[in-house]
């Protein structure tokens, strides 16, 4: 039962990580039809501003992160802007190579910068809590969380605000969107910032549990593409939902079948389901 | 055939390069991998060049060539003139059994499955330890057994020298068959699928079928450039068939021109010679090639082959609408 509990919290916050990257890749995805590869690197990058911010400039954990959020949401917007809004009419094709260009970009220049070797974030939140019966850490519930809040606060915002309508219309018919009045172009930049700031958030969040190097940002992305693949390119619910569904499926895998192929686990679901539902759960058919 | 003659003249001057190079190990190194990227490059310019699909499994296949044809020499003492064309059964065996459910995908879905299955592969070259040693990877692999031939004797493949000619072979093989293909009425079917997917499958035209066979063929040539990878550089780890090494190739195709005859040649030789010597450059390659990829994309969406003026160009030359 603690096992199974452990393994259930676990879950979730390997699910909430991957629900935020999710989430910002289907965003950017549904308005720009760009599947960026380079996403948790932009995470990545801002995970070790906040090293730096904490490490050279003395800042306390929140100040830092939220400044090294701000700045990858400005990176957001100037890729976007630089990189694939010039590439807009070309073939699909071109974004995707863009993207690893991008990827191989972020990647090195952070490696240079910082070097190779893996860093350890002090949070603050490292001690070890016990609530009833089953030990965790304070950081880990911290993103399982944050993840949830930020989670609900993007649903709002789609819902209920008026960007966050427009990023929707945007999605569903650009040039319906641009008659009513909708600065489309506005919105690409919004929605890129949107989606990296996702992104920085959680490398942030798991940077103090895991260790940061340049090249961390591989595994996430490669299971953020898994999960907004099992809930349909563009979907929001199928990103949230698949997010915390991979997450779980991925800890419990690991804690009751093998560790050693807790990753092969969950790319092997993803290979089950393209067979037999090539678009996703929520995804609309080609 | 206005470039007859100036076939004739690369051809010698391939053949002389070992004379020119003489004992420089550093250089042969260089002109082999070279050779090798060469390879890698065809085998993907074929598959997302001309046909038009975004295969990110291709450095699966690499691996698996490589692997199978390793594991078999120097874990069970089989002779290369077996292990090749038993690594060539197998890749192709692997590429069916992924190619035959991916290619139900289109555009970016297709590109993100296949990077699974690419990721895939190379986790499963790095948990099999039993079979492929995981991550410290497979050392001592001999070069290809030796060729008879009739009054002259023996050609051993340990020498530098070889070693270049047996891979420079290969080359000039993968790029007959490119070029065959080009001109081809298959590769006609497959540059219109490329183009417009539904409007070829109007003909009657199993799109299917081509793509698989496409996909196929161009994962045999993977496998057999990274059996003689293998073979040549004598160890294996399984980095060696990551997406990155794929990037590089799908990087090189895009700066010499995707779907061109000469562009995945010309990337390669560019992109591998003359990072060498710019030694202090070492640390920023990556960051130079990405910077280079982008600009490349946006700026020439053509590579290199689309800079060289029409009448410069081979009048086969296809180049992407």
């Amino acid at each position: 039962m603690q096992i199974l509990v452990q393994q259930i919290a676990n879950g979730l916050m390997l699910g909430s990580t991957y629900a935020l990257i999710a989430l910002g890749l289907t965003l950017i995805y549904g308005i720009m039809n760009i599947p960026n590869f380079a996403l948790a690197h932009q995470g990545v990058a801002a995970a070790y501003i906040t090293y730096f911010l904490m490490v050279a400039g003395k800042f306390d954990y929140w100040p830092a992160m939220a400044i090294s959020i701000l700045a990858a949401c400005i990176l957001g917007v100037v890729i976007e802007r630089c990189i694939f809004h010039p590439l807009r009419k070309s073939p699909p094709v071109n974004f995707f190579i863009s993207a690893l260009g991008l990827m191989l970009i972020l990647e090195n220049v952070v490696l240079i910068v910082a070097g190779g070797a893996q860093k350890k974030m002090e949070s603050g939140f490292g001690e070890v809590l016990t609530i009833f019966g089953f030990t965790t850490t304070g950081q880990r519930l911290l993103v399982i969380l944050i993840g949830f809040l930020l989670l609900a606060a993007c649903y709002l915002l789609i819902k209920k605000n008026k960007y966050g309508i427009a990023i929707a219309a945007t999605a569903q018919d650009p040039e319906g969107a641009q008659l009513v009045g909708i600065n489309t172009s506005g919105i690409h930049m919004l929605t890129f910032a949107i989606g990296s700031g996702l992104s920085a958030v959680a490398i942030n969040l798991i940077g103090p549990i895991y260790l940061i190097s340049p090249a961390m940002g591989h595994t996430p992305i490669a299971k953020a593409f898994v999960v907004v693949i099992l809930g349909g390119m563009g979907s929001i619910p199928g990103a949230v939902l698949g997010g915390y569904l991979l997450g779980l499926l991925e800890s419990l895998g690991a804690g009751y079948i093998s560790s050693d192929f807790a990753d092969l686990f969950s790319f092997l679901v993803l290979v089950i389901v393209l067979y037999f539902r090539p678009t996703g759960f929520f995804g609309e058919k080609q | 055939m206005r470039y007859k003659y100036l076939w004739v003249l690369i051809f010698i001057f391939l053949l002389f390069i070992p004379f020119l190079v003489g004992n420089n190990k550093y250089y042969f190194h260089i002109i082999i991998m070279t050779l090798i990227w060469i390879m890698i490059a065809i085998s993907i310019n074929i598959v997302t060049g001309i046909a038009g699909l975004l295969s990110i499994a291709h450095g699966g296949f690499f691996g698996i060539g490589a692997y199978t044809s390793a594991i078999l020499v120097t874990q069970h003492g089989v002779s290369t003139y077996i292990s090749f064309p038993v690594s060539m059964f197998i890749t192709g065996a692997c590429s069916l059994v992924i190619g035959y459910p991916v290619l139900k995908l289109k555009g970016h879905y297709f590109a993100i499955g296949t990077l699974i299955y690419g990721i895939i592969i190379t986790l499963i070259l790095e948990k099999w330890e039993s079979l492929t040693k995981g991550p410290y990877g497979i050392i001592g692999i001999p070069p290809e057994d030796s060729f008879p031939l009739p009054f002259i004797g023996k050609i051993n493949f340990d020498s530098l020298a070889n070693q270049y000619y047996l891979i420079l072979i290969f080359t000039i093989a993968f790029y007959s068959i490119m070029s065959r293909l080009l001109k081809s009425p298959n590769g006609l079917i497959l540059l219109s699928i490329r183009e417009r997917e539904e409007l070829t499958e109007s003909l009657g035209i199993d799109i299917r079928k081509n793509k698989l066979i496409c996909f196929i063929v161009s994962s045999v040539m993977m496998g057999i450039a990274g059996a003689l990878y293998a073979h040549y550089i004598g160890y294996l780890s399984p980095e060696d068939s990551s997406i990155f090494m794929q990037f590089q190739g799908v990087i090189f195709c895009v700066i010499g021109g995707l779907g061109t005859l000469w562009g995945p040649i010309i990337g390669s030789v560019i992109l591998n010679i003359i990072p060498e010597f710019l030694h202090f450059f070492k640390e920023y390659r990556l960051v130079f090639l990405g910077v280079l990829l982008i600009s490349f994309v946006t700026f020439f969406p053509h590579g290199i082959m689309g800079l060289v003026p029409k009448s410069l160009s081979p009048k086969d030359i296809l180049r992407r609408e």
